[in-house]
């Protein structure tokens, strides 16, 4: 029945979610700032894929998303191509976008029109910017290739300006918030770097055109964004460093140590960093000690990954443990909660993944969403970090969570009190005291219960963990 | 042959959700009910985040499955793919019956589901229900009809194999009510619209849709009378196939909640001096508080965006507040446009609305958006309304307006109930303006 395709799956999201490119397009491109009009070349039941609500659609011009609204009759009778051909004229003389991006969607795939063609021709009849894109649910992907096919997309068109690029840093699939940016900013330039571009989900169409002109493309790995590192290194003879995730003291101290190396800095990157530096160090040795006061024990978190099909580039990173260096140094015991299949193929699968990336955190699979509440008993864990949307098994179990959202858990120095405050307020909430554990009717029943870790599960026959 | 084409065709409109939307919305109203998308990877996704920040109770993402329909499956048939998630799931999840929701690329393929409906439910030993309805031409409030109507005419099949069913003769059954979230909005209705019934001496068992067991819909063949609010009018005619069906008109405001009343009676058998004497008492307890809420409200101007029952129901309301309409937004296309809104409110509410009032019609996001505020131009129509009632879609088409907006309809995703709070019948009417009143005064009101 699993249809899970991991020989598939893309190297950079080996424990991520299966995603329709399509969707994944429109999601990424959803917060895409810049006179970008996106024309969806489909039946309506497609574009109703897209946010109406909740301001997650951001757009300069009157409309950034229309949609070709094929009939039936259109779709049967061949009409598609010449409607598509129309749209694009129509959405360049009502709102002269920069670009116009063409994407398909599953029925307009199964009756092949050559949506690439159309725009290619209309392109050059009309002397404007379109580019298309095959996108489909038909052949499910990783959410991490759509990020890297997308980001080659829309870089396509920059060109080096002759500008000295050497000191010029791009920062690539890392989204950033506005407090967050300035840090980095700021600590690029002690290292003697110019951040020039930040290309992430916010970022406006005209930075991605100015791509070309870095010297250094630093992009979370291992092995994310491949094919745009690729174009880098060989269009535009840039250098490309893999970072982690600057998240937690440890985190950030990795991901400017990886910068200076790959820059040629001489220094102590992380002393010339000591002003940002030490306070959050101080901030973590303080909670840790007021934890265990608290505990009376090392904190004990359940980590998810894979419950979202998340196009968050920081949920993308790094396997989505990329998190994972601040609960490590507040010397909590940390157990992970993989959303996918529970058989033995993908247990062996995830342990191989896991250990590849160097982690030995015991594991489990849950099989769907509302799976979870068998698999962990109340009174387990402190805080389940993780999906908001896992809030009713989380409920059920009693169990606080506290979202891996970019908006609750900043990156950076700076952002680590802070952060570390929420993780507090979670842990001390004094609301499940009050209400007990429940469980809620239309559960996943039965589910196995198998934490282990993936040096247990690869060991040899006779041979375990110690 | 396109150059008529224009960029309000190419809109995506607030009624963009389609039948496949409709009929996952329809099945989250029942609450141990299942809904397989037939479906590839993304259409169960990209659907159910309209609701799951909708309903913040009951979540909707964990009753819904999807066949994960591949390439592969296109060229050697999709069902058996099919057949196995629907056996799986329905047992993890313990479900009553599975509503199979088809997206587009399988109305395409054209592929029969009978014999696949037919070998689940034998498998499962749960009831299996596939809901026909083509996404092209038709939205929500469609797929949410032909739901109903599907389980409504299953009810009937599954007792004609059983013994004759005894009818009650106090009992009724109702038909489209609109059930979108476990919240005391949607939870309420259901309850009020009861309490108006069985003020008739009529017990409604079987609700079409209130967030109950399966199990309780089996009571629509035991009930003496069928009766059915106008968001089942896109599928009255197929359940009229199986049963007499009356459609009873929109119990909004406090005339139309009376004359709601009296339909139902008079549908049922009732004595219509019962009917009388219950609507009396009512509104006699009602009268001094809504004479408060037309104190505070009379004279204000308002903007309203719903359905077309929906709307007609709060303009009549406030038309008996004394408010004054500006502009008015049928969404939505099935349930009737501006000539249906107009018909109903002179059919069933007696209330006219001025030549000068604006009316949209499945607008356009531009559409709303151009209502205003003015952006340094000539004044805008908003920016002399008091207060403006639509759905979270409205609200954000509408981002530049800072003024009082009652968020009321489907999706309304910032504003919830935590206890009943409906906006159907004499409670509803209250409660609604209520709501009005304190958007209005808590803004600062004009």
């Amino acid at each position: 029945m699993a249809r899970f395709r991991p020989h598939r799956m893309y190297p950079g999201a080996l424990l991520a979610q299966e995603a329709c490119s399509y969707q994944a397009c429109t999601e990424l491109l959803l917060r895409m700032r810049g006179k970008l009009a996106v024309l969806i070349h489909s039946d309506r039941d497609c574009s109703n894929v897209l946010p109406k609500t909740g301001g997650r659609v951001h757009r300069e011009l009157p409309y950034k998303f229309v949609c070709t609204n094929l009939r039936e009759d259109e779709l049967v009778s061949g009409h598609g191509g010449a409607k598509l051909r129309r749209a694009i004229e129509v959405v360049h003389e009502a709102m002269q976008p920069d670009l116009i991006v063409v994407l398909s969607t599953c029925p307009t795939v199964m009756i092949g029109d050559n949506l690439k063609h159309v725009a290619k021709k209309a392109a050059r009849d009309l002397g404007i910017r379109v580019e298309a894109e095959i996108t489909h649910g038909l052949r499910p992907v990783s959410p991490a290739e759509v990020v890297d096919t997308l980001y080659c997309l829309l870089a396509r068109a920059a060109q080096p300006s002759g500008a000295d690029v050497r000191r010029r840093v791009a920062l690539v699939g890392v989204e950033l918030r506005d407090e967050e940016r300035t840090e980095m900013f700021a600590q690029f330039k002690t290292l003697g770097l110019d951040l020039h571009v930040v290309l992430n989900g916010s970022a406006a169409l005209d930075v991605f055109l100015r791509a070309a002109d870095v010297g250094l493309v630093v992009h979370p790995g291992p092995n994310m964004l491949v094919a745009y590192a690729r174009h880098a290194r060989e269009v535009w003879q840039q250098a490309t460093a893999e970072v982690p995730l600057p998240c937690g003291v440890r985190g950030c101290d990795r991901f400017w140590s990886a910068v200076a190396e790959s820059s040629g800095y001489q220094g102590d990157p992380l002393a010339a960093m000591a002003v940002d530096r030490e306070p959050a160090l101080a901030a973590v040795e303080a909670t840790r000690k007021r934890l265990f006061e608290r505990l009376g024990r090392p904190l004990r978190v359940a980590y998810n990954i894979g419950s979202v099909r998340s196009f968050d580039l920081r949920r993308l990173a790094l396997e989505e443990l990329g998190d994972v260096p601040m609960f490590e140094e507040l010397g909590a015991a940390i157990a992970l909660f993989i959303q996918g299949p529970q058989d033995d193929d993908n247990r062996q699968r995830t342990a191989k993944v896991l250990r590849d990336l160097g982690v030995d955190l015991p594991f489990a699979l849950f099989r769907a969403p509302n799976s979870l509440q068998g698999l962990i008993t109340p009174g387990e864990f402190d805080v389940f970090y993780g999906a908001e949307f896992l809030r009713d098994q989380t409920s059920q179990l009693n169990l606080p969570l506290l979202h891996h959202h970019a908006e609750v858990i900043g990156l950076g120095y700076r952002a680590v009190a802070r952060n570390l405050a929420r993780l507090e307020a979670a842990v001390g909430s004094s609301f499940y005291r009050t209400f007990a554990p429940h469980r809620a009717p239309g559960q996943d029943a039965d589910v196995p219960r198998a934490l282990a870790r993936p040096s247990d599960i690869l060991a040899p026959a006779g041979t375990a963990h110690v | 042959m396109y150059e008529g084409l224009t960029l309000d065709d190419l809109a995506i409109r607030g009624s963009s959700h389609t039948p496949f939307f409709g009929i996952y919305l329809a099945s989250h109203a029942v609450r141990d009910a299942m809904c397989m998308c037939h479906a590839s990877v993304g259409c169960k996704v990209k659907t159910q985040e309209h609701l799951v920040y909708h309903d913040g109770v009951q979540d909707a993402h964990n009753r819904r499955r999807y066949s994960q329909l591949i390439d592969e499956d296109l060229i050697q048939g999709s069902t058996a793919q099919l057949e196995e998630e629907i056996v799986a799931f329905a047992a993890r999840l313990g479900s009553q019956v599975v509503v199979i929701d088809c997206s587009t690329p399988l109305s395409l393929q054209v592929q029969p589901l009978k014999g696949v409906v037919e070998r689940c439910r034998q498998r499962t030993g749960v009831d299996v229900v596939a809901v026909s309805a083509r996404n092209y031409d038709n939205d929500l409030w469609f797929g949410y009809a032909a739901t109903a109507a599907a389980l409504f005419r299953r009810q009937f099949e599954v007792a004609a194999q059983l013994d004759p069913p005894t009818v009650a003769a106090d009992e009724v059954s109702l038909l489209g009510m609109p059930f979108d979230r476990y919240e005391g909005d949607s939870q309420g209705n259901v309850a009020e619209v009861r309490r108006l019934l069985w003020g008739l001496g009529l017990k409604a068992k079987a609700v079409f849709f209130a967030g109950e067991p399966y199990a309780t819909l089996a009571d629509a063949v035991r009930a003496r009378t069928h009766l059915s609010l106008p968001w089942m009018a896109p599928a009255l005619r197929e359940v009229r196939q199986v049963a007499e069906v009356a459609a009873l008109p929109v119990p909004m405001g406090f005339d139309g909640t009376r004359r709601f009343v009296l339909a139902a009676a008079q549908a049922s058998g009732v004595s219509s001096q019962r009917a009388v004497s219950f609507c009396q008492a009512e509104l006699a307890a009602a009268k001094p508080l809504a004479e408060l809420a037309r104190r505070a409200l009379r004279g204000r101007h308002y903007v309203a965006f719903a359905e077309a029952p929906r709307l007609a129901g709060l303009i009549a309301l406030c038309s008996e507040l004394e408010m004054v309409p500006l502009a008015l937004g049928v969404t939505h296309f099935r349930l009737g446009g501006r000539a249906d809104v107009q018909a109903m409110l002179a059919r069933e509410f007696d209330v006219c609305v001025a030549d000068h009032v604006v009316w949209l019609e499945d607008p356009t996001p531009q559409a709303v958006a151009a209502l205003g505020p003015a952006q340094g131009g000539a004044p805008a129509l908003l920016d002399r309304a008091d207060l403006v009632v639509g759905s979270s879609i409205e609200r954000d088409q509408l981002a530049e307006y800072a003024g009082p907006f009652l968020e009321f309809g489907f999706p309304s995703e910032a504003r919830h109930y935590l206890l009943p709070a409906p906006w159907l019948g004499f409670r509803g009417a209250l409660r609604l303006a209520e709501q009005m009143m304190q958007a209005v005064v808590a803004r600062g009101g004009r």
